[in-house]
């Protein structure tokens, strides 16, 4: 059954809008489900209204069919890991993975062995005595990991759990997270603003913004199929070209191609913006060299207006700015949604 | 194996097995347990304080406006108005206020940059040695400087005896912590990267001081301003020892008043006058505390000192005047004060003094002996600290939420306010207050005043709001989503104030604990009003003697006193040991 969230709304005191603005989600017994959405938008605040920690103004958190209203934070069994860990600094490591199994007063033989097993789960095997302030930023994480996973909880909520680390790490964690969740089979709500962190964590994806969940569906689909242009465009989508059916082409990042040097002019209008037209025209701003592939920004009139792109300029040298590159739509980068 | 069979193995690390947890509904007696717990939590403090501070002080007020027979009467008012000493008395408490507050302001700035922006060799000895004189008893301060400006003292030729400058200058002696800490303790945090972006767009240093830097303190400046000048506005042992037959404050006009021509009306009135300046003085470092706390987002984390280079031209001018402040105000008088109580009534040099303590002085100037004076001190002060602490620690408690509901954020806003209240009015109201409220306090057959619980009720007053200053940043700095976490893994409210603040605010519990003690072993104020000659405290016996003639007398205060400092010393030494490093400038002596 697992967790159902209906219809709920998150107001806080004085403010002009709802953080979060009636929502509906559901999550699987054992699956993990990230929120996506920039900052502000009210994941964080769904996410302690799941754990209790927020009053709900309306709706219903059920877990396995049992309305939480009234439930306190202390006795619905979720586990919580925050943004930086939270870690009791007066409690060694293994004090502080041992925190969940005393309140639920399980025998110390057992929460010793437990304590191992979870810190051996995070990499952290033989780091019980040590006081967590000699831990670096990762290995505090990990620690919040394990204490939050000791007590077996219903449901994991992690909340920015990475952004304070920096981007090789993050990027690291991200997977091992993954895989510790799926070895012990705990359902879990993942809130990140980090794409890459949210299609690596999770086995389904939930953009939100200003308060509304916009649109949940595994990475793949996700980004095959967005359901809107605002979930498009939070996604990195760049433009959106009118096409003739009514619906909107979407150009993703990598959506767009320089053509090779001595492919040709770009022929006539045709179909403007359908992928494999002919090429248009554009003029070369500027050009950047990242992840091994060169980017040149353009400004072109895709058939929405002479707008600033972003095209892959694989197999290309750099264009100095001012000159007329030719370039592509490329299918595979390109969605199409509703206008 | 685990029921649920999902026993999965994560890549080469071991397995974690998982049986869910699963909720447990609420159980009746919870559901009353935190209302009423927090409910207790605001009525014993509230409670405490409404009989010991509010309604002795506000029957001392209703005196002033109430004729014997209970109709309203203006004339004692108009009386105490319209003498022209009263407008001197006026006069010469703001006077000694500001003065006092201005001095340990300049003095403070030079040491709060020295001990808290840069570092040498011995800075923490230093720190500790500038906090004495905070938690020194008044009337030891006095003794002090007296026998430093007297005649045939180290000063002498100063001829600053019973003067005007003598009192200010033992208020900047005493105070001068309190700006060094409250000062420094923002200072050592200041991104020094406001001031380096001045400096590369081409300020001077000194402009770039005062245009980033000075802007940035003035919040912390003024509200250490407003403490000080409260403190000096209703300084007492300091003025009554020092300040001679000629010299007077509100304060010690209401003790004459009282105690030696039983004019209560007139004393009353002047209570309510002091009143009516403190407040505007504390609501002046209520608004400068609530910038502060406004200004601290500005602040990083890390600390900003650099070794101290003498050849600099701020470093090595902020040495001079600290060194210069440190070993003339500080270190003189207490050295002076030591080594005088060794000089025996005959001129020689000896323990004489200190074999005296265990007598009742020449001519039989007390009822007790000093070392049963000493024994008293110790059991009030023990008391008043298990009140104060219990009362103060309750009302940081519940003054460091941060309820939801806008009404319960107002209303703790409040209490806050109103704790510190007794922090101002003057320790002589209160024990006035007490001498006019609690012969049978809400009809009750018992008359405090005789039953010895009266002293250290007193004291314990005054020390609550210290005790909550100690205490409430440390809580307030507990991040909510620890509490968050050891809710969420299961801990119940209760649990979650025990494994979560009470660690945290016991180390600073220490520190408040020996700030109550101390502040109560040397409260000379409400107690010189309460204690009765058979129960005398220290403090009183020290000025008791004082005033007698005969230099036996004398010289038995002067080790009576470094005894007393001693004592105080020891316990706030012991206190600060107690409170570990984590309390950082945010404790003691800063509010």
């Amino acid at each position: 059954m697992g967790l159902e969230v209906r219809d709920v709304v998150v107001r806080y005191a004085g403010a002009t809008a709802d953080a979060v603005a009636g929502v509906d989600l559901d999550v699987a017994d054992g699956e993990i489900l990230a929120l996506l959405g920039p900052s502000g938008c009210g994941k964080s605040s769904l996410l302690r209204a799941v754990a209790g920690l927020e009053p709900l103004a309306r709706g219903q958190v059920r877990y396995d069919g049992a309305d939480l209203a009234g439930v306190p934070v202390h006795r619905r069994g979720f586990g919580l890991l925050f943004q930086e860990g939270q870690l009791f600094a007066h409690r060694d490591v293994g004090r502080n993975v041992a925190y969940g199994l005393e309140t639920a007063r399980v025998p110390r033989a057992e929460r010793t062995a437990r304590v191992r097993e979870l810190l051996d789960a995070v990499g952290l095997a033989g780091y019980e005595r040590r006081p967590v302030t000699t831990l670096s930023g990762g290995e505090r994480q990990r620690v919040a990991l394990a204490r939050a996973l000791a007590p077996r909880p219903r449901l994991l909520l992690l909340d920015e759990p990475f952004s304070a680390l920096d981007r090789g790490l993050r990027e690291r964690l991200a997977v091992e997270v993954r895989e510790v969740l799926k070895a012990t089979g705990t359902t879990a709500v993942f809130v990140t603003h980090d794409h890459d962190e949210a299609f690596t964590v999770a086995d389904r994806v939930g953009v939100m913004q200003a308060g509304r969940l916009l649109q949940v569906a595994p990475p793949e689909e996700l980004w095959r199929r967005p359901a809107s242009r605002a979930v498009a465009r939070f996604l990195g989508y760049q433009a959106f070209v009118p096409r003739a059916d009514g619906g909107l082409l979407a150009v993703g990042p990598t959506g767009l191609r320089a053509a090779p040097e001595g492919s040709g002019a770009p022929g006539g209008p045709g179909e403007p913006g359908e992928p494999g037209a002919p090429a248009t025209w554009a003029e070369v701003v500027g050009s950047a060299f990242r992840r091994g592939r060169t980017e040149i920004t353009v400004e072109a009139d895709l058939g929405s207006g002479r707008r600033r792109l972003v095209a892959l300029a694989d197999g290309v040298s750099a264009p100095a700015p001012g000159t007329k590159v030719a370039v592509t739509l490329d299918p595979a980068g390109c969605a199409v949604v509703p206008d | 194996m685990d029921p649920d069979g999902r026993r999965l193995t994560a890549q080469g690390r071991g397995a974690v097995a998982s049986a869910p947890r699963s909720a447990a509904p609420r159980g009746a007696a919870g559901r009353w347990a935190a209302p009423l717990g927090w409910g207790l939590a605001v009525a014993v403090p509230l409670g405490f304080l409404g009989l010991f501070f509010a309604w002795p002080v506000a029957a001392l007020v209703a005196r002033g406006f109430v004729s014997d027979v209970g109709a309203p009467d203006l004339s004692g008012v108009q009386e105490v108005l319209s003498a022209p000493r009263t407008w001197r008395l006026v006069g010469q408490t703001l006077g000694q206020a500001v003065a006092g507050s201005v001095g340990a302001v300049l003095l403070g700035l030079p040491g709060a940059y020295l001990l808290y922006r840069t570092t040498f060799p011995g800075r923490s000895v230093v720190r500790g040695l500038v906090t004495v004189p905070f938690v020194l008893p008044t009337v030891v301060v006095g003794v002090a400087f007296k026998s430093l400006f007297q005649p045939g003292g180290m000063l002498g030729w100063m001829q600053l005896e019973e003067t005007f400058a003598a009192v200010v200058v033992a208020l900047v002696f005493f105070n001068y912590s309190v700006v060094v800490r409250t000062v420094g303790g923002l200072w050592e945090r200041l991104d020094p990267r406001a001031e380096q972006a001045a400096r590369a767009l081409g300020a001077s240093p000194v402009r770039a001081f005062c245009t980033v830097t000075l802007p940035a303190l003035a919040p912390a400046i003024a509200s250490a301003a407003a403490v000080v000048f409260l403190f000096c506005a209703t300084a007492f042992g300091v003025v009554m020892v020092l300040g001679g037959i000629g010299y007077g404050t509100i304060e010690t006009e209401i003790y004459q008043r009282t105690t030696q021509f039983l004019d209560l009306r007139s004393a009353s009135v002047l209570s309510v006058l002091q009143l009516l300046v403190i407040t505007l003085a504390l609501w002046v470092a209520g608004r400068a505390r609530a910038r502060r706390e406004h200004a601290l987002h500005l602040e990083s984390d890390r600390t900003a000192a650099h070794r101290l280079r003498p050849r600099d031209l701020a470093d090595g001018a902020a040495l001079a005047v600290t060194a210069v402040t440190v070993v003339g105000l500080l270190v003189l008088p207490l050295a002076g004060l030591v080594v005088r109580s060794f000089r025996t009534p005959t001129g020689g040099w000896g323990l004489d003094n200190y074999v005296a303590l265990g007598t009742t002085g020449g001519r039989n100037a007390l009822v007790v002996t000093v070392w049963e004076a000493l024994g008293t001190s110790l059991r009030t002060a023990a008391l008043a600290t298990v009140m104060a602490v219990v009362v103060g620690g309750l009302v940081a408690l519940v003054v460091s939420r941060r309820p939801r509901a806008r009404a319960a954020r107002r209303a703790v806003g409040l209490l806050d306010a109103v704790v510190m209240l007794p922090l101002g009015v003057s320790a002589v109201t209160v024990g006035f207050g007490f001498l006019i409220t609690l012969d049978r306090p809400l009809g009750l057959d018992v008359d405090l005043r005789t039953s010895g619980l009266l002293v250290p009720i007193a004291q314990a007053v005054v020390a609550v709001p210290l005790v909550v200053r100690t205490v409430l940043p440390v809580l307030r700095a507990i991040d909510p989503r620890l509490r968050e976490a050891a809710g969420v893994l299961g801990a119940s409210p209760g649990r979650v104030l025990r494994d979560v603040d009470l660690p945290i605010a016991l180390r600073s519990l220490g520190l408040a604990v020996g700030f109550a003690f101390a502040v109560s072993l040397g409260e000379f104020g409400a107690t010189a009003f309460l204690a009765r000659p058979d129960s005398a405290t220290l403090p009183v016996v020290i000025y008791r003697l004082i005033g007698r003639p005969g230099a036996e007398n004398y010289g038995m205060a002067l080790a009576a006193s470094v005894v007393l400092a001693l004592l105080t010393a020891t316990v706030m030494m012991l206190a600060e040991r107690l409170r570990g490093d984590r309390a950082s400038g945010a404790a003691g002596g800063e509010f």
